[in-house]
Parts: C-alpha cells; structure tokens; sequence
C-alpha cells in the first residue's frame, strides 16, 4: 500500500461523484497511480453516479426537507399502539389456524382441477409448476393469463408446516419475480409467508406470456432464491 | 410480552422509526396517514426473529421496502374503492415506464434510509452540483468531514441497493 493512502483513504466517493476540486482531483489521480486500494474503491464505487441520475434532482433534494409535524422520539402512543396489535394477533392466530386446515384442502382440490381445465383447447392459461432452489418447505404453482396489457398472473403458495417445531411467531416477506426473456428483472408480488398458510395472490407483468423467461420466488430480507418456474 | 421484547420494540423504533417516518410522508405527502404505516411496519419487523437478527441496515432496508409495499396496496385499494386517481403514487411493474419509476423509486429508497448526515453531503455534492468547500460551508463542517461522510455515506448506499439487488 501507498504510504501516503491514509491522506487519500476517503477521498474515493468525493472523486467518484465529481466533488473534489480540480487541484484535489488531479492530486488524487497521481495517488491512485500508486495505490491499489484507493483504485479498487473508485472502481467499487463507478456505477453509483449512473444509479444516482436515475432519480431527480428534485425528488431527491426534497429527502433533505423536514415534513411539517415530524414524528419525535419516543412516541408512546405509537408504541402502545403497536404493543396492543401485537397481543391482538397473538390471540387470533391461533383460531386461524383451524381455518387454514381447511383452506389447504381446497387447496388441494385445486391443484388437481386446474390442469384439467387446461386440457380444453380454447384457453390460452398456462399452468407453471415450480421446483425447489433452496430447503424450505414450500410448494408453488401459478398460472400466466395473456391479457391486453401483459400477463395476469396468480400465484398460490404454500408453506408447510414441519411437525414438532414450533413457527408460532415466525413469518417471512417473499416476492414474486418475474424474469423476462430480455434479461429483465422485475418484482411483481409481496406477501409474507407464515407456516401452514397459503398465500394466494394475484400480480401482473407487462411482459407477454411468451416474453416471461421464468418465474421465482425470493426471500427478500436476504435476495435469495427460494423456488423457480420449472420450463414446460 | 417480555422485557427483553418490549425493548426490542422500543430500540427498533428508535433506530428506525422517525425515518421511517419521514419517507413515508415523502411518499404520499400524508402525515396523518404515515403514523398507521409505520405502526404497521414497526409491527411485522418486530415479530419476525429473522429480521431482527439481521445487521441493523438490513433491518432498515427490509422496513423500508415493507412501508412502501403498504403504501403502494394503500393507493391500489383507495383507487378501488374510488376509481380516481392517487396522484402520482408508485405503481410498479403495471404500465410503460413503469421500470424506470421503480427503479428511481428503489434510488430514493435507498437514500431516504441513510443517516441524515450522509443523506445531506450525498445530496449536496451529486444532486446540488455542489464542490467539497460549497458543501462544507453549506453545511457548516470541515471539507475532511464532508469527505468522510461522503465515502462512508456512499458505501452505505452501494450496500443497500447491493440488497436490493441492483447493483453487485
């Protein structure tokens, strides 16, 4: 490492967004001749001048403006309120999981009904199975509707529950991706996913059906994938 | 309701919830409406374990991302409910153009979950134009902070789109 770096080490972002003066600047690029660290952090940060423009100046220099009422803290009436939905839900789980036993069996019903229809010729519904990526008990199935303006597409999605553990509190925020043949990459559906529910939701691309690469089903807490659209 | 999970509540709140807060009503320009939103979002981080074991920009991440899906299933039952427009309220991945909506919009997220302090010389110095010494003086702190807050602040960033899965 360049002996001079500690001078330069936070230089990068100030250079990388046009900031320094030009004395500064050309000083700066003299030291990154010779400095592999400050080198590899300008080129760590170079797409961030491109991501930035994406948004306006206006809507970003309104993010520095204090809302009139801005919320202080603590605000105990906020927290009480949260505490109090808290318990609320605790208590009406519980009852909802009976009901939940039910719906999987319709669920069930479903499932085998579905692909039936779609044996008549005049639909152009497409049923779309998905195959596990990461150990999760979770199964899926979607089916992709051309509409005028893209796809409509419903999704179920299960959770299963593992017998002898306990997810009492546990539930996760999944999103439904949607891939397009042109490499494109957009989020079209979330929804929590809580052991022994189904979620069943519908969401839609802009994407035709036969645009839709595939399908995948992502935690979003951590951008994993979770379950992807088998090709059929 | 334990002791401990009371003060994760109120530590989350702490950490997170004025800003929160904050883009929120930057968001729907609604600040009687906000306080359900992050009510609710409070909520859901708060009884997910996973979540709150998560590095504390993740939670912030992931919270932000919840109050703008609310804020976004908020405006699509009020326009039905009303069949009348919402202003120019984010309706990702339904019309043209919308991509590029979302994709500012994931900006502005991202930004909106900085600290202020980097929040403000990013700000300054990418969407004001402004040098090191005009942020400086702007914001009455020595050019070697506002070059710190900058590379700190700028990682910070390049973290949370990381997370959000637009930039590597």
């Amino acid at each position: 490492m360049n002996p001079n770096h500690s001078r330069y080490a936070d230089w990068d972002s100030a250079y990388v967004l046009g900031a320094l003066s030009p004395a500064e600047r050309r000083e700066y690029e003299e030291h990154l001749e010779t400095c592999d660290a400050c080198r590899r952090s300008v080129a760590e940060l170079s797409p961030m001048p491109g991501l930035l423009a994406r948004l306006s100046a206006d809507r970003a220099e309104a993010l520095l403006e204090e809302p009139e009422g801005a919320m202080s803290s603590p605000h105990p009436a906020l927290l009480d309120a949260v505490r109090r939905e808290g318990r609320r839900r605790r208590l009406r789980r519980t009852r909802m999981r009976i009901v939940l036993a039910a719906a999987a069996a319709v669920v069930v019903i479903a499932a085998v009904a579905v692909p039936l229809s779609l044996m008549r010729p005049a639909t152009d519904r497409q049923l779309v199975a998905f195959e596990t990526v990461a150990d999760r008990p979770v199964t899926a199935s979607a089916v992709l509707t051309p509409v005028e303006w893209g796809t409509r597409i419903e999704l179920d999605c299960t959770y299963e529950t593992t017998p002898g553990e306990d997810h009492a509190e546990e539930s996760w925020p999944y999103a439904l991706v949607v891939i397009g043949h042109d490499g494109t990459t957009t989020e079209v559906s979330t929804w929590r996913a809580t052991p022994g529910a189904t979620a069943r939701l519908e969401a839609g691309s802009a994407l035709p059906v036969d645009q839709i690469a595939s399908l995948e089903i992502r935690a979003v807490a951590t951008g994993d994938v979770l379950m992807r659209s088998v090709a059929g | 309701m334990s002791q401990d999970d009371d003060r994760r509540l109120v530590a989350l709140y702490d950490a997170h919830g004025p800003s929160l807060w904050r883009y929120v009503v930057h968001l729907t320009g609604d600040p009687a409406g906000a306080d359900d939103i992050v009510q609710e979002t409070l909520l859901r981080a708060w009884r997910s374990p996973r979540i709150l074991e998560q590095e504390p920009a993740s939670t912030r991440s992931w919270m932000f991302t919840v109050a703008r899906n609310l804020v976004i299933d908020e405006a699509r039952s009020a326009r039905r409910r009303h069949e009348i427009g919402v202003g120019e309220l984010p309706d990702p991945g339904r019309e043209d153009g919308t991509d590029q909506l979302f994709e500012s919009l994931i900006i502005e997220e991202a930004l909106a979950g900085l600290d202020f302090e980097h929040r403000a010389v990013i700000v300054h110095a990418y969407y004001g134009g402004c040098s090191i010494a005009e942020v400086a003086r702007r914001l009455s702190i020595p050019e070697g902070t506002v070059k710190s807050r900058l590379h700190y602040g700028l990682r910070a960033l390049r973290l949370a789109l990381q997370e959000k899965g637009v930039t590597r």
